[in-house]
């Protein structure tokens, strides 16, 4: 995993989180991941994930506040 | 990536004060503004045990300095000296011509200091690549209050590619909610993707908004029961002593 593909979605505009998250899972190569970071647990972003791509994401907490929240969300391999 | 917030966001706050505001968010990293009441300058290089008390005042912070923010009004020389001490990346940032910001980060590298050059508003992308040519690392000023980000994003980060060292977006933090469809989203995941490594630091828009960022660090409390104690502005209202047949 590479560490250095990290977003940070603490500094973005509340509406343009998701649309940001989604698009840059959305540039991952099959069996790639970028690391999310967040100031609450992502947990809707995690239903919203199960809802769209069932079966075709990896979901793991790095870290797990309390006033941070690290996941690594990968593309899972074709 | 490491995320940071700059001494703008509260030009009064003292070095503890930034400190403990960053930490509170938990962000990592501080870029600090030349002339700023942190009490961090350049001076304190040439005063015996000056540059030891703020190297103290940071042992045990989870949070480091990573840019110094250069207004030219400091020796070169010491800011080199300040540059190694902190660990410091030394931010040219002078309103002068490309020219002359290039001749002052090469008389600070020479004198010791790890240096970026800053560029923003419609030549970014344009002053980034001759900064580039020069050898220099670049720091971009991203103002999505003032300009679309997205296509301006892929500009300057063809143009500086691994020179780019801090983004740093004015209006980003408490005021983010403010600047919602201006491409701040768009850019962090192009940061993410591009896997940088340099900072990014949120720092106000805008002057206008210096109570909502010193209330984000924690100087001032927010309104409720017990903000009137520390705001001298409040006006206090002078009630009777007996209201409603109380006694």
């Amino acid at each position: 995993m590479s560490e250095a593909r990290t977003l940070d979605v603490r500094v973005i505009p509340p509406r343009e989180k998701h649309p940001a998250i989604f698009q840059t899972y959305a540039a991952l190569g099959p069996g790639e991941t970028f690391v999310l970071l967040n100031d609450h647990d992502p947990m809707p972003l995690r239903y919203q994930f199960e809802a769209e791509h069932p079966g075709q994401f990896t979901w793991e907490y790095l870290e797990k506040g309390p006033a941070m929240w690290r996941v690594a969300i990968g593309k899972t391999a074709a | 990536m490491q995320t940071g917030v700059s001494s703008a966001a509260g030009p009064g706050a003292t070095l503890a004060e930034l400190l403990a505001g960053a930490t509170r968010h938990s962000l990592s990293v501080l870029e600090l503004r030349a002339g700023d009441a942190h009490g961090v300058s350049a001076s304190l290089t040439s005063e015996p045990g000056a540059l030891a008390e703020v190297i103290d005042a940071m042992r045990g912070s989870p949070v480091t300095i990573s840019s110094y923010r250069d207004n030219g009004a400091e020796s070169t020389r010491e800011l080199g000296a300040l540059s190694r001490a902190l660990g410091a990346t030394i931010l040219v940032d002078l309103p002068s011509p490309l020219a002359e910001r290039l001749s002052r980060a090469e008389q600070l590298r020479r004198d010791g200091a790890t240096v970026a050059v800053a560029v923003r508003g419609a030549d970014a992308a344009e002053n980034a690549l001759e900064i580039k040519r020069a050898g220099h690392a670049i720091a971009w000023d991203a103002a999505p209050a003032n300009e679309q980000l997205g296509t301006q994003a892929a500009a300057v980060l063809s143009a500086s590619g691994d020179a780019l060292r801090q983004v740093r977006i004015a209006g980003g933090g408490p005021e983010s909610s403010l600047h919602e469809g201006r491409g701040i989203g768009a850019l962090m995941a192009r940061l993410a993707l591009s896997g940088y490594t340099g900072t990014v630091i949120i720092a106000p828009g805008s002057p206008t908004y210096h109570l909502l960022w010193e209330q984000w660090l924690g100087k001032r409390p927010g309104w409720g029961c017990g903000s009137h104690a520390s705001d001298p502005s409040l006006v206090t209202l002078e009630l009777p002593a007996t209201i409603g047949g109380a006694t």
